[in-house]
């Protein structure tokens, strides 16, 4: 039997190949997801151990703070032999070419026999007081050369000028490192050093958990650590983000599996099935089903396995690329090498193993249960509809049925465990009736061109609904990938339309730029219109008034122009004369009710308003109008900006804070900074899913294009008859162009359908709670249409080689041979 | 009724084709492999096929008659020699145009396989002319689908007919456009003796009624007996002619080729 199978195998290589590659995807994928995930952790258990050398106990604040009091004991300790108390201080550092100054950690340096200390990397550690060294992603920011002086002062005023001696190596390191100093420059900058951490070596021969033992009695209402236990903790900081992510890819490479396990189940179907009669001759000549069926279970191993390394080779390939990139582009990170554990291995190649057998075991049954005679027979036609297909039908609409009730019930309860149980129940039911629903979409899509498009588009239309279980399973691996990417573009949109809606109420203004005392410039505005990404300026006037007993600071804004900057409609229309928008504590102060009257005074002048609360404005907040009846010389104080949703939130903050130089202290806040961060947030979480899930949707391509030149083999005298009565070459290639076209349109507007339900009621489920049933539904029109467009694209190109090979065929050679 | 062995008018040149030739082949060729294992299919084949006649060509296995009729048809291309329809010459033709001439200037009726499995009777009859995105001409169709009795198949797809209705079809669809020529490779291979008899009525009817050139591949002596001429093929090469054949001088011509 051997022999048959390896010469089966040569011989239907060519079939299997695109099987394979969907294999050689998947587990590729999968073994990259671990690989990064295994390299990562590696590289910071390494990179937090060697930092942390030498030390054997750490102690840290818990309930209290660490004082000198705790450091100047345990250098007492016998059992010690270094200890480095890293102290330091909190300063603002003004950077050349910036208005106002920022903030910058400065440490003391410290180097014991035991526990190293920092080293530069260029030029030499700071040896005396106003000598400092910079990080060396601190210093490449701010270009700040060897030898340039830089201004500190800290939170009271005092000032200093500090020589740059040295840049430090953080290359190590995580995040943006802070400065170091000589401990007595530290100590200057700031007399009651703060203390960040004590770290202790033991004399030789005291173990650290004797070590922990001797300090923990002196040290009470702190932690103490294990030198080991430190690192551990430290490096669980970190790699929580890590975990994760790997769980995150983890999903996604089982997703790309699974596409792939129905790819290959698809194409063992019908490389199967068009082989029935050969393995009917060999049942003929003896062969038992279980022989049979062995041998087909012995190709798809050989198939697998081959493929799977292929794939775990691949895989370390990119992973090793995407590394090495990593370490090319600025990531705050240290660099990461390649660290290859058993696990990432071994775990791909076994589970794409596995499941391209198990793939291939039903249509292996099914192939082996052919009477071999009834095999022989020409032209077997497959049974239309078998007992089976009609249960696994009405199967999947009980589920359907079942998942939309869950998907509804999770919406209106906002459960989602039930909505994501309700999700997969549908969505398998969809699959279910694939063989069904599928052909019947195609030929409602197809009825244009089948119109329009003459006969071959007709018979293209006809070849896609002939084989009813093989389209629905081919659309199947490409309608999971599009489901999945439209269901997060849709969810995501959503998400972030709710918060959106939930910010404009908590803050309604993108920006808020205010002065105490200062005198702004009467180009203030101008300037301010001129920042790239400010579409609205608005100023407003304050003034200090008398409310009963309190004095208070009020603002005034011509209620004319609230409505581009105010993204609360609410608010906008409530500000009207006669009207003050007070904050809920400002109200609660003056003992107000909502709409009883305010009544102000400044200097000769009294009004008296309604008074409204109002979430996210100034404490009392009041039109143009009535501030020119209490107090017609308020000055300008500030200005409320809106800003162009499309430009880069942190930037236009930036820009912002560093603008009108004349202005010693300019207060900045609003709801930007907030909104630019949860957008970064979605826009990244959009780009990772929607590459992640890429993948899946490339391995269905390939199974799209595999089902096409299979069917292609089958069609050969077909297409050579067509060729004959004079269907050109050009006609054919188009006539597969037209069904790949409708098998991938077809899952994309299935999948896009489904992403939307499943989105909106994903939305509704997880944030129905949070906003008291303010969840907003997008439709992300753009994205969807992108999906839609670029699936058309690929289902176009799935069918260029398929078509090729058909186009090539000799209408004579196919049509005279039996 | 003469038998003529090797004194068919050879060596003429294709400029002298009578006006009275639907296609002709001069010196046709055809090689399979190269070098040793080079086998000739066609060894310098010259025949003519007369406008409005029923030809019938025959000859052992292997002799090339498909191969030739393949090459006439435009659906292979011989190694060297030419084949004239009507003034259009075929071999030096590039793909598309042989297409559009298959299309528009040439009808088929294949042993099997002949009908698209997906489309319906009627769409099967009318494909070559849309494909070509020409009108039928509905007299021209009516008549055929009334003589061909098949005004009761029409919906039916090809699985829900018999074989003899199949062929039918088939014929209908090569006549439906008034090709120059029809070629039919073993009409009747796969019929039953009474359908195959219809078939063949069918063919010299169209020949007989409608002026049709029709040019049949066979091995059968019965069928070729429904021809007006059965031209004979051994090795590649012509061996003979029969006018006005009948099913015993074809076998008796057959068994003088040695098959």
């Amino acid at each position: 039997m051997r022999r048959s199978i390896l010469s089966s195998l040569r011989a239907h290589m060519g079939r299997l190949i695109a099987a394979c590659l969907a294999i050689v995807l998947g587990v590729g994928f999968g073994t990259l997801a671990l690989s990064v995930h295994a390299s990562a952790s590696h590289g910071i258990d390494q990179t937090i151990g060697k930092a942390n050398a030498g030390v054997d106990a750490v102690v840290v604040s818990d309930q209290r703070s660490v004082d000198a009091k705790d450091a100047a004991a345990l250098r007492k300790l016998p059992q010690a032999a270094s200890v480095v108390v890293d102290t330091g201080a909190y300063l603002q550092v003004q950077w050349a070419g910036q208005v106002r100054p920022t903030y910058l950690g400065v440490n003391a340096l410290y180097d014991t026999s035991k526990i190293a200390g920092p080293k530069a990397s260029q030029g030499r550690l700071p040896a005396s007081t106003l000598e400092i060294a910079l990080p060396a992603r601190t210093a490449e920011k701010n270009k700040v050369a060897l030898g340039s002086k830089l201004q500190l002062s800290s939170y009271d005023n005092k000032r200093w000028t500090v020589t740059v001696v040295g840049i430090l190596d953080d290359s190590t390191s995580f995040g943006s490192g802070s400065a170091v100093a000589t401990p007595q420059s530290v100590k200057i900058f700031e007399p009651q050093s703060y203390i960040n951490q004590i770290k202790i070596a033991a004399q030789p021969g005291i173990d650290q958990e004797a070590l922990v033992a001797a300090i923990t009695p002196m040290a009470s209402g702190l932690q103490v650590y294990t030198g080991a236990g430190w690192i551990d903790h430290e490096v669980k900081g970190l790699t929580n983000g890590i975990d994760v992510l790997g769980g995150v890819f983890g999903m996604f490479a089982v997703i790309a599996l699974f596409v792939a396990c129905l790819v290959i189940a698809n194409t063992f179907t019908i490389v199967i099935a068009q082989r029935t009669r050969e393995m009917a001759l060999l049942r003929c000549v003896g062969a038992s089903r279980r022989q049979v069926f062995s041998s087909v279970l012995a190709e798809a191993a050989v198939v697998g396995l081959v493929a799977s390394a292929v794939g775990v080779v691949v895989g370390i390939a990119l992973s090793a690329l995407g590394l090495a990139l990593s370490r090319e582009f600025d990531l705050e990170l240290p660099p990461i090498s390649l660290h290859l554990d058993v696990v990432s291995i071994l775990a791909p190649l076994l589970l794409g193993t596995v499941a391209t057998v198990l793939a291939a075991i039903v249509p292996a049954r099914r192939a082996t249960k052919v009477a071999p005679l009834a095999a022989l027979r020409p032209e077997a036609a497959p049974a239309a509809a078998s007992k089976r297909g009609i249960v696994r039908i009405v199967l999947g609409f009980l589920l359907l049925a079942g998942g939309g009730l869950l998907l509804a019930a999770s919406a209106a309860g906002g459960q989602v465990v039930i909505g994501v149980a309700g999700g997969v129940l549908s969505f398998i039911g969809v699959l279910a009736i694939g063989s069904l629903l599928v052909p019947a979409l195609v030929r409602l899509l197809g009825a244009l061109p089948a119109r329009k498009g003459g006969v071959p588009a007709r018979i293209a239309v006809a070849n896609a609904v002939r084989n009813p279980r093989r389209t629905a399973a081919t659309t199947s691996a490409l309608l999971i990938g599009v489901t999945l990417i439209s269901l997060t573009c849709v969810g995501i949109a959503s998400v972030r339309k709710t918060f959106d809606v939930t910010m404009d109420d908590q803050y309604p203004v993108d920006l808020m730029v205010r002065t105490y005392d200062a005198k702004l410039p009467a180009s203030a505005e101008q300037q301010l219109r001129d920042i790239k990404g400010i579409t609205q300026v608005v100023p407003v006037r304050s003034v200090d008034v008398k409310a009963g007993q309190e004095t208070l600071s009020i603002t005034g804004v011509d209620q004319a122009k609230t409505g581009p900057v105010v993204h609360n409609p609410q608010l906008v229309s409530q500000l009207q004369p006669g009207v003050a928008l007070l904050d809920k504590p400002t109200l609660r102060m003056l003992s107000l009710q909502e709409g009883s009257d305010l009544t102000l005074v400044a200097g000769g002048n009294k009004i008296t308003l309604k008074a409204h609360q109002a979430v996210g404005l100034d404490p009392i907040t009041i039109t143009d109008t009535d501030l020119q009846r209490l107090a017609p010389q308020a000055k300008v104080s500030g200005f409320w900006l809106a800003s162009d949703p499309k430009a880069d939130g942190p930037d236009v903050i930036d820009a912002v804070q560093q603008s009108l130089p004349s202005v010693k202290v300019l207060n900045v806040e609003g709801g930007l900074a907030e909104r630019s961060s949860y957008t970064q947030i979605f826009d990244v979480l959009l780009i990772v899913a929607v590459g992640l899930l890429g993948v899946s949707v490339l391995i269905a391509l390939v199974g799209v294009g595999n089902t096409l030149s299979l069917s292609v083999l089958e069609r050969t005298r077909e297409n050579a008859l067509l060729r004959a009565m004079g269907l050109t070459r050009r006609q054919l290639r188009g006539m597969l162009a037209v069904e790949s076209l409708l098998m991938a349109l077809v899952a994309a507007g299935l999948g896009i359908v489904l992403g939307l339900v499943y989105g909106w009621t994903g939305t509704a489920a997880l944030m129905s709670s949070q906003t008291d049933g303010k969840v907003q539904y997008a439709v992300p029109v753009a994205l969807l249409v992108t999906i839609a467009l670029v699936a058309a694209i690929a289902g176009l190109l799935a069918s260029v080689l398929p078509a090729r090979r058909a186009a090539k065929v000799a209408p004579a050679g196919a049509l005279a041979s039996e | 009724m003469t038998i003529q062995t090797g004194e068919l008018p050879l060596g003429r040149l294709p400029q002298d084709s009578a006006p009275g030739t639907a296609i002709r082949a001069h010196e046709l060729r055809k090689v399979y492999g190269q070098g040793d294992t080079a086998v000739a299919a066609l060894d310098g084949v010259s025949v003519d096929f007369g406008v409005g006649r029923f030809t019938a060509i025959m000859g052992p296995s292997g002799s090339g008659k498909s191969t030739l009729m393949h090459c006439l048809a435009g659906l292979d291309t011989p190694t060297s020699g030419q084949v004239l329809l009507g003034e259009t010459e075929l071999t030096t033709l590039p793909d598309a145009e042989l297409t559009r001439i298959r299309r528009d200037r040439i009808g088929f009726v294949f042993q099997s396989f002949n009908l698209l499995p997906m489309l319906s009777a009627k769409d099967n009859i009318l494909l070559p002319l849309e494909l070509g995105n020409r009108k039928p001409d509905q007299e021209w169709l009516d008549t055929l689908i009334d003589v061909l009795g098949l005004q009761d198949r029409l919906t039916h797809r090809p699985s829900e007919l018999s074989g003899g209705q199949q062929q039918r079809v088939a014929v209908a669809r090569a006549l439906v456009g008034r090709p120059e020529v029809v070629f039919a490779d073993e009409p009747t291979g796969n019929l039953d003796s009474r359908s195959g008899a219809e078939v063949l009525g069918f063919l010299r009817r169209s020949v007989r009624e409608f002026g049709q050139t029709v040019v049949m591949v066979t091995h059968d002596p019965l069928a070729a007996s429904y021809a007006d001429r059965v031209v004979l093929l051994a090795d590649g090469k012509l061996a003979g002619e029969l006018l006005e054949p009948t099913p015993e001088t074809v076998l008796g011509a057959l068994r003088q080729l040695g098959a």
